[in-house]
């Protein structure tokens, strides 16, 4: 099976430490990271994707906050078996899930995509994503 | 007797020079012109053609002129003339090149630089690396038999020759002078050796089959070069025991431009069978003139060449200035250790 891959785009208006991270918590979410695996050193990872150092070394921190991953200094990352319960309701959760939806489909709407095919979208997103 | 050696010498040397130079354009990585991205439909268009065909012309006007002056500087005897002439062909290739690289600002697009990183372990290192070890074992036999042989090697001994064959420099029988060129060989050896991890310590894991062929060639190179030169040093090492020259070192020195030249065609084939286009993507505000990466907010120490094959430094990376001084100071060093030896 081919390695995951990361890309950043040093263009786009999302900040690369964002682009990270949300790449990497989908591949932990979808499973393509399996539990075990070693991540690259940050000084590697960095250099591959031309950030800065610390940029790649804050997105394992925050990864390694939400109980993705396993950092320790001295040692490679490695990605944990299951991110622990956080202690959260459902009911927050899903406020913030709503105020995030909420920001990203008024910038894809002001950008021109029709509500029809961002309602396609959702559905296609929802049969493809971890059950 | 006409000085008819010295003569084919800086001849071979500014003609192989000038190939490499006209090579030039056919190396570029497939989007840019003169290291400036440019729309790949531009590249077939009479324009871009005119302006690698300018090149190319001025490129055999210069060799062409800078070969008959240093044949006449080796003719006459007249040693200034050979530098002068083989500064005088770099410096009209550089004004050809920022001419059509200046023309081909205008034709500039935009490249997304969008870098991919894989998360997985990085491939093995390939067998050139071994090769350039195995470049030790001449070396190693010099030594030996120079070690076996030290009670014949007399108390002066013959080190250097003109292109005429005359002895123009001579040598003690110390350990340092009778063992120098092994020393500098093995040097030279180990420096080669060095470079392919320290280019995947310092540059971007190669993400894409392009940047794993630009890899494996700059490894390949590396590895012919440091062949070369431990041939010749060990070569050069024996001649204590001879006291004149090997007729194959000297063949080998005569063919090495040669050898250089027909490497360099051989890539130039082998690259035209391959996409090397974007082996490593960087923007095209980091380059000076196409040929010198200067990008401070790439963390890289190595960049993957836009003209050419191989690896360049990113001279805003302080390591870069490092490697450069590094050489310098190790030749003084050499340099004070012989002198203080006198």
């Amino acid at each position: 099976m081919a390695a995951p891959l990361l890309t950043v785009d040093p263009t786009s208006p999302v900040p690369a430490l964002r682009q990270i991270t949300d790449q990497m918590r989908a591949l932990c979410v979808e499973g393509v990271l399996a539990a075990g695996a070693i991540l690259p050193s940050v000084r590697r990872l960095a250099l591959d994707l031309g950030v800065h150092f610390n940029t790649v070394a804050e997105a394992y921190r925050q990864m390694a906050a939400e109980g993705w991953l396993e950092v320790s200094r001295g040692r490679p990352t490695r990605v944990l078996l299951r991110p622990p319960v956080r202690n959260v309701s459902q009911d927050e959760l899903a406020a913030a899930f709503r105020a995030r939806l909420r920001y990203l489909v008024a910038e894809l709407l002001s950008a021109g995509l029709s509500s029809q095919r961002l309602s396609l979208e959702l559905q296609q997103l929802q049969k493809e994503g971890p059950q | 007797m006409m000085p008819l050696m010295p003569v084919l010498l800086i001849v071979i040397v500014l003609a192989g020079t000038g190939a490499l130079l006209w090579c030039l354009p056919a190396l570029m990585q497939r989007r840019t012109l003169f290291g400036v991205t440019v729309d790949p439909t531009f590249l077939a268009t009479p324009g871009a053609r005119g302006m690698v065909r300018r090149f190319r012309h001025r490129i055999l006007g210069a060799t062409a002129l800078t070969a008959a002056l240093g044949a006449v500087g080796a003719w006459t005897e007249r040693a200034w003339l050979l530098p002068a002439a083989v500064l005088m062909q770099l410096a009209v290739a550089f004004a050809a090149y920022r001419a059509e690289w200046r023309a081909a600002l205008v034709h500039r697009s935009v490249r997304p630089v969008v870098r991919v990183a894989s998360l997985g372990e990085r491939p093995a290192t390939g067998v050139a690396s071994r090769l350039t070890v195995l470049a030790l074992t001449p070396l190693l036999l010099a030594t030996l038999e120079l070690r076996r042989q030290w009670q014949g090697i007399p108390d002066i001994f013959p080190m250097h020759w003109d292109a005429t064959g005359h002895v123009n420099r001579w040598a003690h029988k110390t350990p340092l002078e009778v063992f120098f060129p092994v020393i500098m060989g093995t040097g030279l050896v180990l420096f080669l050796l060095a470079l392919p991890p320290l280019i995947r310590w310092g540059a971007r894991s190669p993400a894409t089959r392009q940047g794993d062929r630009n890899w494996q060639i700059t490894t390949e190179i590396i590895s012919l070069v440091s062949w070369l030169l431990a041939l010749v040093f060990s070569g050069v090492a024996l001649t204590p025991l001879l006291q004149r020259p090997l007729p194959w070192v000297m063949g080998l020195a005569l063919l090495a431009p040669l050898a250089l030249l027909t490497m360099v065609i051989w890539i130039v084939v082998r690259a035209s069978h391959l996409d090397l286009d974007d082996p490593d993507p960087t923007p095209d505000d980091g380059w000076v003139a196409g040929l010198i990466y200067f990008n401070r907010s790439d963390p890289a120490l190595f960049v993957a060449k836009r003209a050419g094959i191989g690896y360049t430094l990113n001279f805003a990376h302080r390591g870069s200035w490092l490697l450069l001084v590094m050489p310098l100071l190790l030749t003084v060093l050499a340099a004070v250790a012989i002198h203080a030896g006198h």
